[in-house]
């Protein structure tokens, strides 16, 4: 710690704090694109981002070269007991520029999310997903969307591909019978 | 009509080649006075022709309607028109994380974001405030800072696994977190305790005299036990004679008897109950 106090290119506080009670918590870049010489964090509200500069050069010995500050205002929601609209408090997000670039590990693939989940989970989990974001839209547009709306089913597709080829003449139209010799085109 | 499309294409560039040439409207427009072999030095008497023949704009932004996201394509002639110009190459550079970044310690292994239920699951209890009372400050200090840490891991592993949907593990990251939590209490517990036996050793010390709270010189100058032990002797020894004496004066008889009125009042004051 005494090198990187050394090493340190740029003035620190000079208030000590002995026994911090903030949560810290690393978020893994939202975007593909987001270069990786940026890490960016989740801190309390009242952090500023001279405390995050010293947090991480004196708790991590991270080096950073600037702070971006970002507070995320939070949708509102209706309260179940009390029936108010309530506004949970904003969460603020910094990013800060690291003077060594860092890369995430990956995340787990299919087949090692079974640690976490076996198949029936992962089926449950993915169920109450859809059921949840059916809820959500419903609550935005006021109806239930279900599968049909939602997409072409495989015998609707079907149809339309043969009734395509029958109009242009791809497809011959046959019903497996031998017509009546009264209706033999002349 | 499909035939038609190429054509109508190949007529369009025809029809903006021209239109870039030399011989656009606005210099057929120019007003010309007298006569072209001796040119007048003197300025044209207005040139509100010359300026009507501009391109109409809305206003004098020069890139307008130029976009480099919507691919407007460029407005004027440029020089680089007609050659292949150079395209931005797929290409992702290479980065590789320092193994001894401070990052790392917001994970619990390298090769993973997020550690398996049944690793997260392996941790003990937290310390107990009477394990703890036994150790300095730095040593609290030094695992208060490793509770800080643990905890931001916990959340960043949290976080990770919402945004994964894994629902399993949760419960185990919590367990863990309330040990963290639980020991972080006890420290304070232990500190404030401390801070409470050192107010009331303050407290005693001022009335002790072997102590010196002035931060001047040595704070703790004992007495000599041998000197503290012969004066108790000493004392010990006129209060037996003392004694004696009181005795010997006891097996007088008591001629003469106390007048109640002769004690002081202050006594009698002292002595009577209080309401």
């Amino acid at each position: 710690m005494a090198a990187v106090a050394a090493s340190k290119p740029f003035k620190t506080g000079l208030k000590q704090v002995f026994l911090p009670n903030h949560v810290i918590t690393f978020c893994r870049p939202s975007r593909q694109a987001t270069p990786p010489q940026f890490a960016t964090f989740k801190v309390p509200l009242h952090f500023n981002k001279l405390d995050m500069r010293d947090y991480l050069l004196h708790a991590y010995s991270v080096a950073t070269l600037g702070v971006r500050s970002a507070v995320m205002r939070q949708p509102i929601f209706r309260n179940p007991i009390t029936r108010r609209v309530q506004r949970p408090p904003a969460i603020k997000y910094m990013t800060v520029e690291l003077q060594k670039p860092f890369v995430w590990p990956k995340e787990p693939n299919k087949e090692e999310r079974k640690q976490w989940h076996d198949e029936q989970t992962e089926k449950r989990v993915q169920l109450q997903e859809k059921q949840d974001q059916a809820m959500e839209k419903y609550q935005k547009h006021g109806r239930l969307q279900n599968d049909a709306v939602e997409k072409r089913s495989a015998n609707r597709t079907q149809l339309a591909k043969q009734a395509k080829d029958l109009l242009s003449g791809a497809a011959k139209w046959d019903n497996r019978r031998d017509l009546d010799p009264k209706w033999t085109e002349s | 009509m499909a035939a038609s499309a190429p054509i109508r294409s190949s007529i369009e560039r025809v029809l903006r080649t021209a239109s870039r040439g030399p011989a656009t409207a606005s210099s057929l427009n120019l007003p010309v006075r007298g006569s072209l072999s001796c040119p007048s030095n003197t300025a044209s008497f207005s040139t509100t022709s010359s300026l009507d023949a501009r391109r109409p704009t809305r206003d004098n932004n020069r890139l307008r309607g130029l976009s480099s996201i919507h691919r407007s394509g460029t407005k004027g002639r440029m020089a680089v028109d007609g050659f292949a110009t150079p395209r931005p190459a797929a290409y992702q550079p290479k980065i590789t994380t320092d193994p001894n970044h401070g990052l790392w310690d917001f994970f619990y292994a390298k090769d993973k974001a997020i550690p398996t239920p049944d690793e997260d699951s392996q941790h003990g209890r937290a310390w107990i405030v009477e394990e703890l009372r036994h150790k300095s400050w730095e040593d609290l200090h030094r695992l208060w800072w490793v509770c800080v840490k643990e905890r931001n891991r916990i959340a960043t592993a949290t976080r990770e696994r919402s945004r994964l949907k894994l629902q399993v593990g949760m419960d185990a990251s919590k367990t863990r977190n309330y040990e963290v939590w639980k020991t972080m209490k006890a420290i304070k517990h232990t500190l404030t305790e401390r801070y409470y036996v050192w107010e009331d050793a303050r407290a005693l010390a001022e009335k002790d005299p072997e102590i010196d709270l002035s931060g001047e010189g040595n704070p703790y100058t004992p007495g000599d036990y041998l000197e503290q032990d012969t004066e108790r002797l000493a004392l010990e020894s006129e209060a037996a004679v003392a004694r004696e004496q009181e005795k010997f004066m006891e097996e007088k008889p008591a001629t003469e008897t106390m007048d109640p009125s002769s004690l002081p009042k202050t006594e009698q004051a002292q002595g009577s109950p209080r309401v």
